[in-house]
């Protein structure tokens, strides 16, 4: 019997089935400019993209991470509503080449490089031909002495195609450190 | 590509309105991301302190956008002994608070989790970045009402994400 007010984890081993890990991605010692899922299978209904990540940029405390999707490279918009520990704003962009996530972590001023930032992306209906696929992305990075939280959505303004490559890189140009990983999880319907 | 079902649930709280505490335990290493979604009403208007594998130090910070209406607004705390969060108002509000805790289980690197809250009265919606500074897998998870007890009813289930 669990024991009321302090309930170990115990005696469950259901698993819903219908959320199925397809791929991950963790970063080697060496660094890795580019993350990316391709030949995503057509077989669920929703992906959702979760990790950490630490770009090995010193500029700053934080840097954008970079989402392009079917490899297209031109026609993506954004928007998103963030914080800063001081204030709320809200932006967005037109006609990008990729889709802006920002921010993630990075070792900058003096910021640890310990120190990761967590994104979780949904892609809904990915498979479907007949619309422009909208993302919706909740990330951001905290190092104590500073922080940043996002809600961010996106799309390419004209790609209809099903969703099959998924490529994240830094604004900076910078590497992913080692330990960051990005999985891809689909959810069937 | 490899395949396989994940989000399992590895635990579930429902409160009995006699205790203000909650502790996930001996919380197993074998999954990437936990995810703790819970619905709750309190007896006493306060925060609750969540604390990680029984960490009182200060290692806990947080920064959050959040909105009640009108413009919305940002803050941070830093070098805290706990995150204070999931702020409960007596009466009928309910509550929700979903909690991410990303990759939980390696000791490499310090654990950042994503959060977002949901209040009915005042209505209020939030999401919050949170740090902890350890590297050491998360292992226990304890939510502590700082005056008051978790109402009858109130939900917490922790689900374990595994990546392939």
């Amino acid at each position: 019997m669990p024991i009321l007010g302090i309930f170990a984890s115990q005696n469950y081993s259901r698993i819903t089935s219908d959320y199925e890990s397809i791929a991950t991605v963790t970063v080697g010692a060496g660094g890795s400019s580019t993350i990316t899922f391709s030949s995503i299978p057509s077989t669920y209904k929703h992906l959702q993209v979760r990790g950490i990540t630490n770009s090995t940029s010193t500029a700053d405390a934080s840097d954008v991470i970079r989402l392009q999707i079917n490899s297209n490279t031109s026609a993506y918009a954004n928007h998103r509503l963030g914080g800063n520990g001081s204030v709320a704003f809200a932006g967005g962009a037109t006609g990008n080449t990729r889709i802006d996530i920002p921010r993630t972590a990075a070792s900058g001023s003096g910021s640890s490089s310990l120190i990761y930032g967590a994104t979780v992306v949904d892609i809904l209906d990915y498979t479907s031909t007949n619309k422009l696929h909208a993302i919706r992305v909740s990330n951001g990075f905290e190092t104590n002495s500073q922080g940043q939280i996002y809600i961010t959505s996106g799309f390419h303004t004209t790609d209809t195609a099903a969703i099959t490559s998924l490529t994240f890189s830094l604004e900076t140009g910078s590497n992913y450190r080692q330990y960051s990983q990005f999985a891809l999880y689909g959810i069937k319907g | 590509m490899a395949a396989g079902a994940t989000y399992t649930p590895i635990a579930t709280y429902t409160a009995s309105g006699s205790s203000g505490v909650i502790t996930f335990s001996s919380i197993s290493g074998s999954y990437t991301d936990l995810v703790l979604v819970s619905q709750y009403q309190v007896s006493a208007d306060n925060y609750t302190d969540v604390t990680l594998n029984n960490d009182t130090g200060s290692n806990y910070s947080g920064t959050y956008l959040s909105n009640s209406g009108g413009s919305p607004v940002s803050g941070r705390y830093s070098s805290q002994a706990k995150f204070p969060e999931m702020y409960g108002y007596t009466g009928a509000n309910n509550g929700m608070a979903v909690w991410n805790f990303m990759n939980y289980s390696n000791s490499a690197t310090y654990k950042t989790a994503l959060l977002r809250e949901w209040y009915g009265v005042p209505d209020l919606t939030e999401a919050r970045v949170l740090l902890w500074q350890a590297t050491s897998p998360i292992t226990i998870i304890t939510l502590t009402r700082r005056t008051g007890n978790w109402s009858s009813g109130s939900t917490f289930t922790l689900y374990g994400i595994a990546a392939a």
